[in-house]
């Protein structure tokens, strides 16, 4: 890596950190206006929640939590849990599920683009036939269908029915529970990618660097390994950033109706609980990972198509 | 640069806009009584126009039953040990034309010719299912306009009660302990305490009923008056409230299932007694929620109990009928005023570790929650257990005075036997001893988890058995794993060697493990009964959260605009 | 003299190509020879089919398009044991086409050196590449025949240049490149289609010479396409007007800027700007070329034609020699002994005599 690179990536992590710090602070207005507390507002009283507040530093003005709780990240300390686990440290907490999470979101990212790009590559090779067709209404579905129809419908199939894979998680068996939800995940990257693929590749084989190497006499499955391959999945790079990030952080229903104990639900249990310092902590979880998505794709964008050199000239 | 320089102005900006925002929130309320609703006819109106048989026959059809009365079902025994339910009078009818009857006179006196009322509910079942159903019936009484107003979760619901944002909300209670005082209370208004009268109902007599009810002596007469309480309500010019229905808990059990007990308060679901007839033995259950906490400071929610029961236990425990019956206390006397009870606990009752369990593990326990308890810190005061010196503790504790932990009515007369002194006599107290709250705790144990650094109940490892279970593993969210205690005193009656508890949050997804034989008890809802009530594995059972309507009344500020 | 060694021999040549609205015909019966060592230029508008039927040598015709009829024969001689081969290009496979004839044999150098090049690929591997695929040379061997091609082409620091990507390099450093990859494999023919048009007009000359100095060099042969007259001007011995699919007037570089005979011909010379040109416009050829999707009746060019017969509305016109010539041949009813006698365009031939004088200086 070269200097001027080094130099776009560090100036990149300064914003990155500036941004972060104002999605905390935007993050923790939006949690002040939301309805609700995470105390039992039913069975305590008024008083016994006031004093709550106060234990635990709720009853300060925004400002001052907002710098305390800017003190506690220095020091690696995301606060408590006040109501999904209480007492509990938040780090703790999320930790746990990091793996979890984003270890499907990966394999289903994977898998997606794995198979979206064979398929992409498939449907432009054989445009305009069966396969064709058969890859674009493939696509179509696996767009328009939600992710938890299909977790559903492989449940039936092979869990309840065939009985081959578990309803439910089972921790002791990690990659075992984990294929039904990868698998439904993954579908929705898989049109996405296959869609991109395929413009992407006739584009490409209609290019007139294609004819020069067809005219150089080399046989057509060395045209399109060589030649078009490189070129098409350059610019499928690009698309995967948003999709990875959508399927590491946006599991949420998968999650519930396959019982994974992952980010996604603890999330969304978070927000219905009020429990804010796990929002806090799972929002800006989600926003490095895309800061840092979007970073490594910037710059590995560089390396693979060598007119984007970033911060180069020649 | 110019883009770094935006960042950092939005920053700052934001961060003023923010920091002069207030901290806490305000805690006034926001609206007073709804003025339609002071009218007492269009209370009772509302009374008479729900069909509650419809709704929980047809509708939610999940074993819920309809509403006699202020009091649920099955949860409150009297000194004729009979259920208060089963000879309490029922006030609830239905009839649509007494409902516009009533509702007529009481728009004549308003001098109104329709008016305009806003329902608040959450979109969770049953609220949601039962809302939309209401709505229809509330919706045939010529004149009456309702306006939906659904919020997302349990939390926000009750926040807009608190602030007096609602004017007729569908809400429920669930009883802390098996006495109809539990109910009486939140009704009252003589005190700040009881803020559960969001509607600020006020009625004198009822307030000084319900006041000589917690003075009287005589158990027969204080059932009575309890009666006699609840009667007030249902007369004409009262109705703060319209029960609704008692929750039941519709569920798939297999067949070689049996003993799982349903309770309508403390621990929901008892797995003590649970005797597989086929197969291995241990038990695997669906549950929709995970726990708060195992720490009995911070304990409250049902998840929270059954786990905490299946590993714990209390002086005395609750039989399949709700009746207290000895548990780490082989045996008790109690004083003849009523004020004194002594336990004497088993000889062979141990902690998991070895430690035998003593009267101290009480002791600390109990002052250690009154101390720094979040949830229920109120348990040992005049409102639940009143034991003697609590709610003096307890109010200096909350005002920031000083005081006496060792003041509290509780002491280890020796290591086996345990004397504590109520304030008042209570019939229910036996019952208390059997709701976690008052279970015990090894001090020992639970100093060496804080010492490691660790949160007491944080992992399987941090809490420690002397119940029937121990806790083995859990994940939460994901699975709570138990195996059968054999250092319990009762351990040759535990039939299951095991329990996992596996979360499953979707009904769908709990019914498909079911089926697919990966669960052997799962909860399901109306949309699931019809396919199964028919069949040997479904079962109900009543749980004991009593849905009804309140109204948002302000009686005083309506008596006091009547005086202008 | 020596003796004059044909190559290549089309005859009749006839492709169509389908598309959504059917199929229509683009080549519509084309004859035309190269001859060892010379230089043929194709001349046309856009849309005359100049470069289909050179893609149809090569065999890089579209997928759409087919070959209704006619002969691409093609003689070459072994490398090996001398002996003479000829095969109708038509009839080979698209094996066959693939391994002995495309970059091999016949090696084409595209219009737009922007695009013609893989973006992705360094310049080394990328001429490096048909020698590695077809002759099975080693890296090295095909690194250093790389190094002496990029020299040949004028390219100085050559090794820098092996590892560049195409968009470091100017215009011209690729359209040198192109040609290089062109010649990597030693082929006997080279078509060029339009190779300078994408390029400034400095360049242009250079990479014109530098064609020129590898064909002589190297005894190839060359077919241009284009549709600029100065170009042809400068490098071609035989010219080919093409329009609507068909040759319309074929014959040496001379015959055809200082003799042309076919009224398109003159529109082509006509248009060619000029220094000397008096008049305030420039001349254009009314009309534009037809549609060929629908069948065309007689001669194609007759709609634009001024100097147009009845006979050009019925009849295709064969193509006829002009006497006193064996190269010189037009299609067009002008010829026949009954037509008119009808003269170029005086400005026409006021523009010719001064071309005259010049080339005479």
């Amino acid at each position: 890596m070269d200097k001027s690179t080094l130099k776009y990536i560090v100036k990149r992590i300064v914003m990155a950190v500036l941004t972060l710090l104002l999605i905390i602070l935007i993050l923790f207005t939006l949690m002040k206006f939301m309805p609700g507390s995470p105390f039992n507002v039913e069975k305590l009283s008024p008083a016994l929640i006031a004093r709550l507040e106060a234990k635990y530093g709720l009853d300060q003005p925004v400002f001052v939590q907002f710098f305390n709780y800017l003190k506690g990240l220095m020091v690696g300390d995301f606060g408590i849990s006040l109501k999904l686990m209480k007492g509990i440290e938040v780090s703790s907490l999320v930790s746990s599920r990091i793996a979890i999470s984003f270890g499907i979101g990966l394999a289903a990212a994977a898998v997606g683009t794995a198979i979206g790009v064979v398929l992409g590559i498939v449907a432009a090779l054989h445009k305009n036939t069966f396969w064709d067709t058969l890859a674009t209404v493939v696509a179509v579905i696996g767009v328009s269908i939600p992710s938890f129809v299909f977790a559903l419908v492989l449940l039936l199939i092979f869990a309840v029915q065939l009985n081959i894979l578990p309803v439910l998680y089972d921790v002791n068996t990690p990659i075992k529970s984990a294929i039904m939800p990868t698998l439904a995940l993954s579908v929705g990257a898989i049109a996405n990618v296959a869609r991109f693929t395929r413009t992407e590749m006739i584009e490409v084989l209609r290019s007139d660097y294609i004819l020069l190497a067809e005219a150089k006499g080399l046989d057509r499955g060395t045209v399109i390994r060589k030649h078009a391959l490189r070129n098409t999945l350059v610019p499928v790079v690009t698309v995967l950033a948003p999709i990875i990030i959508n399927l590491m952080t946006g599991s949420m229903v998968i999650e519930k109706v396959c019982g994974i104990p992952g980010l996604g639900m603890l999330l969304v249990a978070a927000i219905q609980g009020n429990d804010i310092y796990v929002v806090m902590a799972v929002a800006f979880l989600y926003s490095i990972l895309y800061v840092v998505m979007m970073l490594i794709v910037d710059v590995l964008y560089g390396v693979i198509d060598p007119r984007i050199r970033v911060g180069k000239g020649d | 640069m110019k883009k770094l320089k935006a960042l950092l102005a939005a920053c700052l900006a934001l961060t003023l806009l923010v920091g002069c925002s207030s901290g806490g929130g305000d805690k006034e309320a926001k609206t007073t009584g709804n003025k339609y609703l002071q009218n007492a006819n269009i209370r009772k109106a509302l009374a008479y126009a729900v069909n509650t048989k419809e709704l929980t026959d047809d509708v939610l059809k999940d074993g819920s039953v309809p509403a006699r009365g202020f009091m649920p079902s099955k949860f409150a025994y009297g000194p004729d040990k009979k259920d208060y339910a089963e000879t309490a009078d029922n006030y609830m009818e239905y009839n649509l034309e007494k409902a516009q009857e009533f509702f007529d006179k009481g728009l004549e006196e308003l001098g109104e010719k329709e008016i305009t009322l806003r329902f608040l509910y959450e979109k969770t079942d049953p609220a949601n299912t039962a809302a939309d159903y209401i709505y229809g019936e509330l919706s045939k009484i010529k004149g009456l306009n309702i306006q939906m107003e659904g919020v997302d979760q349990k939390n926000a619901r009750t926040q807009k009660q608190s602030d007096r944002d609602f004017d007729i909300t569908l809400t429920r209670w669930g009883p802390d302990y098996a006495d109809p005082t539990t109910y009486l209370a939140l009704m009252t208004n003589y005190d700040k305490a009881h803020f559960f009268n969001y509607g600020d109902y006020n009625n004198d007599k009822y307030d000084e009923l319900v006041t000589q009810i917690s003075e009287e002596k005589d158990l027969a007469k204080r059932w009575q008056l309890c009666k006699d309480a609840e009667a007030i309500l249902f007369q004409d010019g009262e109705y703060p409230v319209v029960p609704l229905f008692q929750t039941g808990g519709a569920m798939l059990v297999k067949e070689n299932v049996k003993g799982l007990e349903v309770h309508t308060f403390g621990t929901p679901y008892i797995y003590k007694n649970v005797k597989k007839t086929s197969g291995d033995k241990t038990l695997v259950v669906a549950k929709e929620n995970g726990i708060e906490s195992l720490d009995l400071l911070k304990a409250s929610s049902g998840m929270d109990f059954e786990v905490i029961n299946a590993y714990s236990e209390g002086l005395m425990a609750l039989d399949k009928d709700g009746q207290a019956v000895p548990g780490l206390a082989e045996s008790y006397k109690k004083s003849d005023d009523g004020l004194v009870y002594t336990f004497k606990i088993r000889q062979n009752a141990k902690w998991a570790n070895g430690d035998p369990v003593t009267a101290h593990d009480f002791v600390y326990s109990w002052k250690r929650t009154l101390e720094n308890g979040e949830e229920y810190q109120y348990f040992f005061t005049d409102d639940m257990a009143s034991i003697k010196g609590g709610s003096d503790i307890y109010n200096a504790i909350t005002n920031d005075k000083e005081y006496n932990i060792d003041d509290l009515g509780v002491k280890a007369i020796d290591d086996k036997t345990l004397e504590v002194t109520l304030s008042k006599p209570i019939p229910y107290f036996l019952s208390l001893t059997a709701f976690p709250t008052a279970f015990p705790m090894n001090e020992k144990f639970v100093k060496s988890v804080e010492d490691s650094g660790k949160v007491y109940g944080a992992d399987a490892d941090s809490v420690l058995a002397c119940g029937p279970f121990k806790l083995t593993n859990y994940v939460q969210d994901n699975v709570f794993e138990l195996a059968k205690n054999d250092t319990y005193w009762d351990a040759k009656n535990v039939n299951l060697d095991g329990i996992t508890m596996k979360i499953i949050k979707t009904v769908s997804t709990a019914e498909q493990a079911f089926v697919a034989n990966e669960v052997e008890i799962a909860k399901i809802n109306s949309s699931l009964v019809d396919k199964y009530k028919d069949k040997p594995v479904y079962d109900s059972a009543l749980e004991g959260y009593l849905w009804f309507l309140q109204f948002n009344i302000d009686s005083k500020g309506a008596e006091a605009a009547k005086a202008e | 003299m020596a003796e004059r060694d044909r190559i290549l021999k089309i005859r009749d040549l006839k492709i169509s190509f389908k598309t959504g609205n059917g199929s229509f015909q683009a080549i519509r019966g084309v004859d035309f020879d190269l001859y060892k060592g010379e230089t043929i230029a194709i001349v046309g508008e856009s849309g005359s089919g100049k470069s289909v039927t050179t893609k149809a040598i090569m065999g890089i015709l579209a997928s759409n398009g087919h070959i209704d009829s006619g002969t691409i024969d093609y003689a070459w001689y072994d490398e090996n044991t001398g002996e003479r081969h000829e095969r109708d290009i038509v009839q080979m496979s698209k094996d066959e086409l693939q391994k002995e004839i495309k970059g091999r044999k016949i090696a084409m150098v595209f219009q737009d050196p922007m695009t013609s090049l893989n973006p992705t690929m360094t310049i080394g591997k990328q001429i490096m590449e048909p020698m590695i695929y077809h002759y099975g040379k080693t890296k090295e061997e095909a690194y250093q025949r790389a190094l002496e091609l990029l020299n040949e082409v004028g390219i100085t620091d050559a090794e820098k240049r092996m590892n560049n990507y195409p968009h470091q390099l100017s215009g011209g450093m690729r359209q040198r490149i192109v040609i290089a990859i062109a010649l990597s494999c030693d082929p006997y023919v080279l078509i060029c289609d339009e190779p300078t048009t994408a390029l400034d007009v400095t360049i242009q000359a250079k990479i014109l010479e530098l064609i020129k100095e590898l064909q002589v060099k190297k005894g190839i042969s060359v077919i241009y396409i284009t549709h600029d007259l100065g170009v042809v001007a400068k490098v071609a011995d035989y010219v080919n007007v093409m329009y609507a699919g068909k040759i319309v007037e074929k014959g040496t570089i001379d015959e055809i800027f200082y003799e042309p005979r076919h009224p398109y011909t003159w529109g082509l010379l006509s248009a060619m700007p000029d220094l000397d040109t008096d008049d305030d416009e420039l001349y254009t050829i009314p009309g534009s070329p037809p549609n060929l999707t629908q069948e065309v009746v007689g001669d194609a060019f007759a709609p634009r034609n001024q100097f147009a017969l009845n006979i050009d509305l019925r009849l295709d016109p064969p193509m006829f020699d002009v006497p006193g010539s064996n190269t010189h041949q037009v299609a067009s009813w002008l010829m026949h002994e009954k037509a008119p006698k009808v003269e170029m365009p005086e400005s026409l031939k006021r523009r010719i005599q001064r071309m005259k004088k010049e080339g005479a200086k």
